[in-house]
């Protein structure tokens, strides 16, 4: 009974957003199986002004897109056998080139699991056998670890989805 | 003898000591051994000598080159090495070759001399600008330039390329060649291939190699914000799009022996999206269009698709063939319902929905699905996934299913599918472990999987998994993988992988595979990129009859500037088996293609595939392809196919084809596009053997692209939801003393249009005032009429409406006037403008006064900066926008502006600075070394600086922003504190510190980034009502004692101690009611910033969570963001 009238409490706190028409992106494909993913999002951003610098260093600020910094993410499997879903989270530049907080300041956790750092190149973040039902949704949480030397402002990191399947 | 023998060895050691110790005033001076390095590096030369007695050694440098220490001293007595260590300078270019004389001297007579050479090696550097943000609207072209600039010491070949970017991205050009210091535009073009609307963004990665080093890799990043502000010519009213894609394609085939055959085709493919109210969006979209063609008669869409959009839930209806389907998904507070019912004509109809948890602590799925077939056949299904986590990295997920079907004849039986998982997450690991088994059907499966989670330098993934179906006979795979990777160095990767597999299926076999495969990026420098391939597999039978095969693949890619060349191979050979015979395939191709110029590209290519089984099969292909850019509405292709077929006896020409296109786009008329096209082919020979009977077909294709943007009626917009917004209110006024505030003296001024963007818009009345209704959004304000000439806005254009909320907002006007600015790249840093030097690219300037703008410059480096009113202003590049390394190179350029005036346009510089030597020693020994704990400061932060110094050093100072500051030598250490000046400018800069030695004197630069950010450190400050609680900040600067301050919206003061003037600490006394409070920390009169306070009610509770109704209370009582 807690947990249900907590859980009514922290529905007034959160909205969510449709997703049909979230854009689709195939994984993996072959002749005989696909692995496809919808988001609402791939671009990742974090804002850090009214509220900067915090009371001490390192700190951790969640992303403001999307919502909550919570990515809902849907993915769709045909695949037979075991499956590996991966991100890669890249450095984040400016136009200059100039690195504004290279990735292993980025981190991000699945569906509750361990905050999990970023390094730039694909990583596994989830593992599955056999297909999905339909649409499986994960909740990828991200958040940004400021160390001190950034600059207040709003920045923007891709996350970008891959999957691998055991032959 | 024994005499004899002394005497041959006195003889022998006299020699020797001759020899070794060399006569007074006797040099031998030898040239240094050629040596070679990179800008920047330090070279060593060593120049053999032999001789006896004190010498003056001088080493001649020529211009530019100079040494660590040119002088030396030395008394001889036989063999030394004189060493002298060059720095090579950083704007060497490559294979200069710079020769060193040594002089040695004797009481200022010469006594000979050496030479020594250092052969500059090339160094490859790229500097890549691009705007940080681009905004645009939904429909615009997704377009932006890179410049990219050649900032190593030789000529270089760059590749550019996207990363992983899930939008087709062109490059134009992508490879190009680059004169030392030579910088070229590339133009980027996105194609979107998703609908999305306002508010969306994308990111887009753009990556630069060279090919001279591949540590010069650079990679940019720009954001793409669509819709982020209204701009005067948009609409903001719901708008859809009416699209028609007209194409009307006549054809003319002459065959011989045959009539000419006259063809037709017209094709109306519409679509329609776009917003239907501020809550919603609509798209009617078909597969394909409606039409008529000669060869199938009336043509009628194959499927169409209507979605419509809301913030929370979605909709869509889809025909296709025969099916039709409806799909919703709503999200309703912490779940999201998904749903479809799905119609096959005359086959079945199938309901399906999953409901998806989106608690913090609850991790559940419910799926449930029911299809019913119109021959009385049906099957169901219910089903759940229950996460659960066992601790942070441990989690469990247990699911079951229920499955029923039956009917047609069959009697309804029912099923159950359990199954379970376990997956452990670390930085490192993966581990996943699951289960299942469906009783009814006897299937069962079990498996393990282990993995690092990281893929890159290593990565090794290896698991196990046994499916078994309980009947008789035992049906089973067992299947066994590991899968390993390395990139051992830049460039190179490999892969392996051994796999061991047992099973029934079709019949019982044992098996194992093993491949591997190396790919290998290389460059060849100045010249061109490469990539090879090289892989093998092999799939081995331990037992049973399953077939046994190799397989060998090979590539080479080549990049070299405009000349694209490839070349691959393939090898294949299955065993043969009870049931088919032995295979070979070999496949081999290759293709090159040349950019002559940025719109003629040629392009050859050639492809052999050979099967030998019981039979052979050989074919070759052949083609040629011209294409010609002529003009950016004019394009033009020539092609050339050849196909043969061989089986070693009788070769044979399959086809044969010759084709001319030309493709002209807005052709008289915008959207209007003409493909003309002519095809010359035969199916059985060349198309010049008139035995081969080759035909010629003649198209000519229109097309048009009609988009009609309209309002959504009001009928629409009423439908799905109306419009939401706030409301805008305040005076017109002429701000006389350009404070920014309206004072009772200040005119007002009537009869003004206030628009937001081209939607809302009021017409202030006689005392100036105003107040519109808007949706929400942001908006630039514009006037369109109603005010006098010469007058405009102070302050921001941009305003924000917030949703049921109506803003104030005073409008200051004032005369005002512009000026152009240009940002140059002051290369030779003379701090003047020079005729080769050009723009810096999506740089910033600031020009500070009575208003005060900060602009972004265009890629040419220009800039209009608009709304100055009259009075001295200074204008100065904006660090923050400048590139890496840059630093101003030009003094603040003063202008007065008098309006309506215009002033004259104004050029400021920045550039990297001269590299100057970093001389860290002298011969004297003196040296220097300095640094600051503090790299990133705010202006007016205190920065600490220490030094070290070697030698009889006199006095250290620190110079910034012209004003000098003596170190004081504590302990051996120089020491200061720099308070940076309030108007430091943003960005990267320097602190020069100096080491003084007599008439010696040494420099040392200390790196600093000057951001905005406060003076101040705060913490999070909580107490409960009531309550008096300690707090605590610090400051970046140090503050006379007494001084801070402060000051609750209540009029509550708090005086902060210190006992350094650093770290601050005061007692707060919380109200008694809770909530959120800001106050203003003061120094003296100065405001410093706010902090924040946070007041809570105590929590009294007796247990470690408390009842029920305490947490309840809890959690009404907080106000929202205070956890």
């Amino acid at each position: 009974m807690k947990r249900i009238l907590a859980g009514l409490i922290l529905i007034v706190m959160f909205s969510v957003q449709a997703q049909s028409t979230w854009p689709r992106q195939v994984l993996f494909q072959s002749a005989a199986a696909i692995i496809e993913a919808r988001t609402p999002t791939n671009s990742i951003m974090f804002t850090f002004e009214s509220n900067y610098p915090p009371a001490k260093f390192p700190a951790l600020y969640p992303a403001t897109i999307p919502k909550d910094g919570i990515l809902p993410f849907q993915m769709r499997s045909t695949v037979s056998g075991i499956w590996n879903l991966l991100i890669e989270v890249a450095d984040l530049r400016d136009g200059s080139g100039r690195l504004l907080v290279p990735a292993r300041q980025i981190l991000y956790r699945v569906n509750r699991g361990p905050w999990l750092r970023g390094n730039g190149a694909p990583q596994i973040i989830y593992t599955k056998n056999g297909a999905t039902r339909d649409w499986e949704e994960l909740r990828i949480e991200f958040q940004i670890e400021l160390l001190g030397n950034e600059v207040a402002g709003v920045y923007a990191v891709q996350a970008y989805f891959s999957a691998l399947t055991q032959p | 003898m024994r005499g004899l023998l002394a005497l041959l060895m006195t003889i022998v050691f006299a020699v020797l000591a001759v020899t070794s110790k060399a006569l007074e005033g006797d040099l031998q001076l030898q040239n240094a051994v050629t040596r070679s390095g990179k800008p920047g590096e330090y070279v060593t030369l060593a120049f053999p000598v032999i001789g006896k007695g004190e010498y003056d050694f001088k080493l001649q440098a020529p211009d530019g080159w100079e040494p660590l220490s040119a002088n030396r001293t030395l008394t001889l007595d036989g063999e030394r090495t004189l060493v002298f260590t060059v720095r090579v300078p950083l704007e060497a270019l490559a294979d200069q070759v710079a020769v060193f004389k040594l002089v040695a001297a004797q009481a200022e007579v010469v006594k000979g001399d050496a030479q020594g050479s250092i052969r500059v090696a090339a160094l490859g550097g790229l500097r890549m600008r691009a705007p940080d943000e681009v905004q645009l609207e939904p429909g615009d072209v997704v377009r932006m330039k890179v410049f990219v600039t050649n900032t190593g010491n030789a000529p270089d070949t760059v590749r550019l390329s996207d990363v992983r970017s899930l939008w087709r991205v062109a490059l134009e050009p992508s490879s190009f060649a680059l004169a030392v210091g030579e910088s070229r535009e590339v133009q980027v073009t996105l194609f979107p291939n998703q609908q999305f609307g306002r508010g969306f963004i994308y990111l887009l990665r753009v990556r630069g190699e060279s090919s001279l080093d591949a540590d010069a890799t650079n990679e940019i990043q720009v954001l793409f914000r669509f819709g982020a502000v209204q701009d005067a010519n948009r609409t903001i009213d719901p708008q859809l799009n009416l699209g028609l894609r007209f194409s009307v394609a006549p054809s003319l085939t002459l065959a011989p022996a045959k009539e000419p055959s006259f063809g037709l085709d017209v094709d109306i493919t519409p679509s329609l999206n776009g917003t239907l109210s501020d809550f919603a969006k609509g798209s009617v979209d078909t597969a394909s269009g409606f039409g008529w063609s000669s060869s199938e008669g009336f043509k009628f869409p194959s499927g169409v698709t209507l979605g419509v959009n809301f913030d929370q839930w979605d909709a869509s209806l889809r025909t296709s063939g025969n099916e039709l389907a409806f799909s919703i998904n709503y999200a309703w507070k912490n779940w999201r319902l998904g749903g479809t019912i799905s119609f096959l004509a005359q086959q079945s109809l199938t309901l399906s929905a999953t409901l998806t948890s989106l608690q913090e602590n609850l991790g559940l799925q419910i799926y449930v699905s029911s299809s019913n077939g119109f021959s009385g056949a049906r099957s169901d299904a219910v089903g759940a996934d229950y996460q659960l986590p066992l601790s942070e990295a441990l989690t469990l997920t247990v699911g079951g299913t229920a499955v029923g079907s039956g009917g047609a004849g069959n009697p309804y039986t029912f099923g159950l599918l359990a199954s379970q998982s376990l997956r452990l997450q670390t930085d490192n690991l993966e581990l996943f472990q699951s289960s299942s088994a469906a009783p009814f059907s006897g299937a069962y499966s079990l498996s393990a999987f282990g993995a690092l989670r990281n893929t890159t330098p290593f990565g090794l993934r290896g698991s196990s998994s046994l499916a078994i179906v309980a009947q008789d006979p035992l049906q089973f795979t067992w299947r066994n993988t590991v899968i390993g990777n390395i990139t051992p160095f830049d460039g190179l990767n490999l892969i392996g992988s051994a796999g061991y597999t047992m099973t029934t299926q079709p019949s019982y076999s044992v098996t194992w595979n093993a491949a591997a495969n190396a790919s290998y990026g290389f460059r060849i420098p100045g010249l061109l990129f490469g990539s090879a391939d090289l892989g093998y597999s092999h799939v081995g039978v331990i037992e049973g009859q399953s077939q046994s095969s190799d397989a060998v693949t090979a590539s080479l890619g080549i990049s070299a500037g405009d000349l694209q060349f490839g070349i691959g191979g393939s090898f294949t050979y299955n065993a043969a088996t009870l049931q088919s015979n032995a295979l070979e395939v070999t496949r081999a191709n290759a293709q090159i293609s040349y950019l002559f110029t940025s719109a003629t590209v040629l392009s050859l290519r050639y492809t052999y595939d050979l099967r030998v089984s019981s039979g052979s099969s050989e074919l070759h292909n052949l083609s040629a392809e011209w294409t010609q850019v002529w003009s950016s509405r004019f394009i033009s292709n020539v092609s050339y196919t050849r196909t043969l077929s061989a089986n070693f006896v009788d070769p044979n020409i399959n086809s044969d084809a010759i084709g001319v296109a030309l493709g002209f786009s807005d052709l008289l008329l915008e959207g209007l596009s003409l493909n003309v096209g002519w095809q010359w082919s035969s199916a059985n020979g060349s198309v010049f053997d008139p035995a081969a009977l080759s035909q010629h077909r003649f198209t000519l294709g229109f097309g048009f692209n009609l988009n009609l943007p309209f309002d959504t009626p009001g009928l629409i917009v009423d439908a799905f939801g109306g419009r939401r917004g706030g409301a805008l209110r305040g005076v017109a006024f002429m701000d006389t003393n350009l404070n920014g505030k309206r004072d009772a003296d200040e005119a007002v001024i009537p009869n003004l249009t206030v628009r937001l963007g081209r939607g809302s818009s009021v017409t202030t009345d006689a005392s100036g005032r105003f107040e519109l209704r808007s949706p929400v959004g942001k908006y630039a304000l514009n006037f369109p009429s109603g005010l006098e000439a010469g007058l405009d806005l102070l302050g921001e254009r941009e305003v924000n409406i917030a949703l049921n909320q109506t803003g104030e907002r005073n409008l200051g006007f004032a005369p005002v006037t512009s000026v152009d600015v240009t940002l140059y790249d002051d290369i030779n840093n003379n701090g003047r403008r020079d005729a080769d030097e050009i723009g810096i690219p999506y740089g910033g300037v600031r020009i500070e006064g009575p208003v005060s703008k900060a602009v972004r410059v265009d890629g040419n480096g220009n800039a209009t900066v608009s709304g100055l009113v009259s009075g001295l202003y200074t204008v100065i590049p904006n660090p923050q926008f400048l590139p890496e390394d840059y630093l101003i190179t030009t003094a603040p350029v003063e202008i007065r502006v008098a309006v309506p005036a215009v002033p004259a346009p104004i050029e400021v510089g920045a550039a990297i600075p001269p590299r100057a030597q970093d001389v860290t020693f002298e011969a004297n020994n003196l040296a220097l070394f300095a640094n600051s704990p503090e790299s990133t400061v705010p202006p007016g932060a205190d920065v600490n600086l220490e030094a070290l110094t070697q030698g009889k050093v006199d006095r250290v100072t620190a110079r910034f922003g012209g004003v000098e500051t003596p170190l004081q030598n504590v302990g051996g250490r120089w020491i200061a504190v720099l308070r940076l000046p309030p108007t430091t400018p943003f960005g990267a800069t320097t602190i020069e510190i100096r080491a003084y030695a007599g008439t010696e004197q040494i420099s040392f630069e200390v790196p600093i980034t000057v951001v905005n950010a406060p003076l101040f450190i705060t913490g999070s400050y909580r107490a409960d009502i009531n309550t008096t609680t300690a707090f605590e900040l610090q400051t970046l600067y140090k503050v006379a004692a007494g001084a801070l301050t402060v000051v609750f919206a209540d009029g509550q003061r708090v005086v902060l101690t210190s006992e350094d003037g650093y770290r601050w600490r005061g007692q707060w006394k919380a109200p008694a009611t809770s909530g959120r409070l800001e106050a203003k920390l003061f120094d003296g009169e100065r405001l410093l910033g706010t902090l924040n306070f946070v007041v809570t009610v105590p929590a009294t509770l007796n247990t470690k969570h408390g009842s029920l109704l305490e947490q309840l209370w809890l959690a009404i009582t907080r106000t929202p963001g205070t956890g």
